[in-house]
Formats: C-alpha cells, sequence, structure tokens
C-alpha cells in the first residue's frame, strides 16, 4: 500500500509538472489570441493585396535584422534594442532589460492586439519612419513565432 | 489500504489543481487602477518614475509632447494617456523642491535633489548603462514607493 501511495503521489505531481506547461525548448505552443492577431494580419493583407500569399518568417528574419537609414541614428535597427538574437533580451533606450521575442522563450508574446498595435506604431516610426504594412507585421510575427 | 491513503491522495490532487495554470486573462476582466495603467505604461521602458519627482508644470509638459519623449515615440491611446497624465499631476512634486530648468523638458537627473544623491552614479557599469535605468538598482521601487494601489 505504500507503494501505491507513492505512485499516486507520484502521478499527481506528474500531473502538475505538465499541467505547468513544461515543453521542449524552441516549440512555440499554439494561442488563440495570438492566432487572431495574425489572421486579422492576414485579412488586411489579402485587402491590400489579393495576390497575398501567406506570411513568411524568412521576410520577418530580414525585416528585423535590416539596418534601415531611413530611420532615428541610434535605432537603425529592431535588433538594435530587440537584440539580433531574439531568444535573447533587449534593453530599452533607458537600459532596462526587454523580455526576449522569441515566443519559446516567451510564451505570453504578441498575444494582447493592443500592446502589439502599440508598439508597431511606435517602433517602425522609429526604425523606418512610417507604419509597418500588414504584411511585414505578419512576417514579423511569424518569425518570432518561429524562433 | 494504508489508513494515510486518502489524506496522502487528498493533498496530493489539491497540489495538482493548485499548480495548474489558470488561462491568462488580460486585466480588463475588471478595469485596471490608474497606478496600474501607470505601471504598465509607463514601466515598459524604464522604471515608472515617481510623480513626486518632479512638478506639475514639467509632467504637463511631458505630456503634451509624448510623440518626442526624450527622442522616442512614447503615444498612447487618448483615454490611456488621460488616466496617466492625470495620476502624475495628482501625485506631483510641490513647486518648492523643484530645482528651475532651462531645458526644454526638466528632466529627474538634472534636478539638484538627484544630482546630490546619485552625482557618483557609474554609467559605465554594463548592469546600469544609463542614469535613467534606476531599476538596475531599486528594483521594484515604483511599485512599493508609489505607483500602486
Amino acid at each position: 500500500m505504500k507503494t501505491l501511495t507513492a505512485l499516486v503521489v507520484a502521478g499527481c505531481a506528474l500531473l502538475a509538472l505538465a499541467a505547468t506547461g513544461a515543453h521542449p525548448a524552441g516549440a512555440a505552443e499554439a494561442n488563440p489570441a495570438r492566432d487572431a492577431i495574425l489572421s486579422a494580419l492576414a485579412t488586411e493583407a489579402k485587402a491590400a493585396d489579393p495576390a497575398f500569399a501567406g506570411f513568411s518568417a524568412a521576410r520577418g528574419e530580414t525585416l528585423f535584422t535590416t539596418k534601415f537609414a531611413s530611420g532615428k541614428p541610434e535605432t537603425p535597427s529592431c535588433s538594435s534594442c530587440h537584440s539580433p538574437d531574439p531568444t535573447k533580451a533587449g534593453q530599452t533606450r533607458a537600459g532596462k532589460e526587454i523580455e526576449p521575442m522569441a515566443v519559446s522563450v516567451t510564451p505570453n508574446r504578441f498575444t494582447d492586439p493592443e500592446k502589439v498595435a502599440k508598439w508597431f506604431g511606435r517602433n517602425c516610426g522609429g526604425v523606418l519612419d512610417r507604419p509597418c504594412t500588414a504584411v511585414e507585421k505578419g512576417d514579423f510575427l511569424t518569425f518570432m513565432i518561429s524562433r | 489500504m494504508s489508513r494515510f491513503f486518502p489524506a496522502t491522495a487528498a493533498v496530493a490532487l489539491a497540489l495538482a489543481c493548485a499548480l495548474a495554470p489558470v488561462p491568462s486573462a488580460r486585466a480588463d476582466d475588471k478595469a485596471p487602477s490608474p497606478a496600474a495603467v501607470v505601471h504598465r505604461e509607463c514601466g515598459a521602458c524604464h522604471i515608472a518614475y515617481l510623480p513626486k519627482f518632479l512638478a506639475a508644470p514639467a509632467w504637463t509638459k511631458l505630456f503634451d509632447t509624448l510623440d518626442n519623449h526624450f527622442g522616442e515615440s512614447a503615444v498612447m491611446a487618448p483615454d490611456v494617456t488621460a488616466v496617466v497624465r492625470r495620476y502624475y499631476l495628482d501625485h506631483s512634486a510641490g513647486l518648492f523642491w523643484i530645482s528651475p530648468s532651462t531645458q526644454e523638458i526638466p528632466r529627474i537627473t538634472a534636478q539638484t535633489w538627484w544630482k546630490k544623491a546619485m552625482g557618483k552614479l557609474d554609467v559605465s557599469n554594463p548592469r546600469i548603462r544609463s542614469k535613467a535605468n534606476c531599476g538596475a538598482c531599486h528594483t521594484h521601487a515604483d511599485w512599493y514607493m508609489g505607483v500602486r494601489e
């Protein structure tokens, strides 16, 4: 009976551990809120260009790492603040740490549509000196989800 | 069966339930307090500086120029801006404590009290990086000392 008790306790502990969402690194969990943001961007992209064929993580990576001449000299690239490696923390202009953008490291990334819209609004203006298109936003998110 | 089995199983089951994740809900299940909004918005790029660090005219000037907030855009939705502005004005410092500034937007780090307290700060320390990075050492100061319920 001691063995049975031990097995029950161990089973419950494993259940608890599984419930906390432990998963292999590199696998971003599906998230309905994040999916909704992406599908809204896809709808917008399709409306702007009927030939739109889907987002691309590769295009997103290019957007993330390119040094643009158009924006502010202190932040020529998204990676200037967010670190060239999305799995690493970045830092703000005031020196505060920014959580990694890679969804496998920060699972709640890109689940709040207002927050996503706010930061694309501010930072595309700062880096590109223009708003990002729906395709660019979707590519960017797709890249971060893949990391 | 062991006479301890029901109790042990109950404890184990309770533990499993307690550790199971609650679906994370955004704070608009009930409207967040002004302090929580300030902490969320102003605390994104730096510690949410305490309203008492500057007088009302300085905060007014700052909130009137959020599109160029020390070189960055800090623009927020109008209703959010109104809440944050109100909080800072309501809890701002009395004019006596603030040193006059000829700068466009008064900086906290230009205040006499700050220079006296923090004048020897070494920003070349890679953990600190900036005079604006109070949170490097004063972790959670905004939460415990001012910007809270």
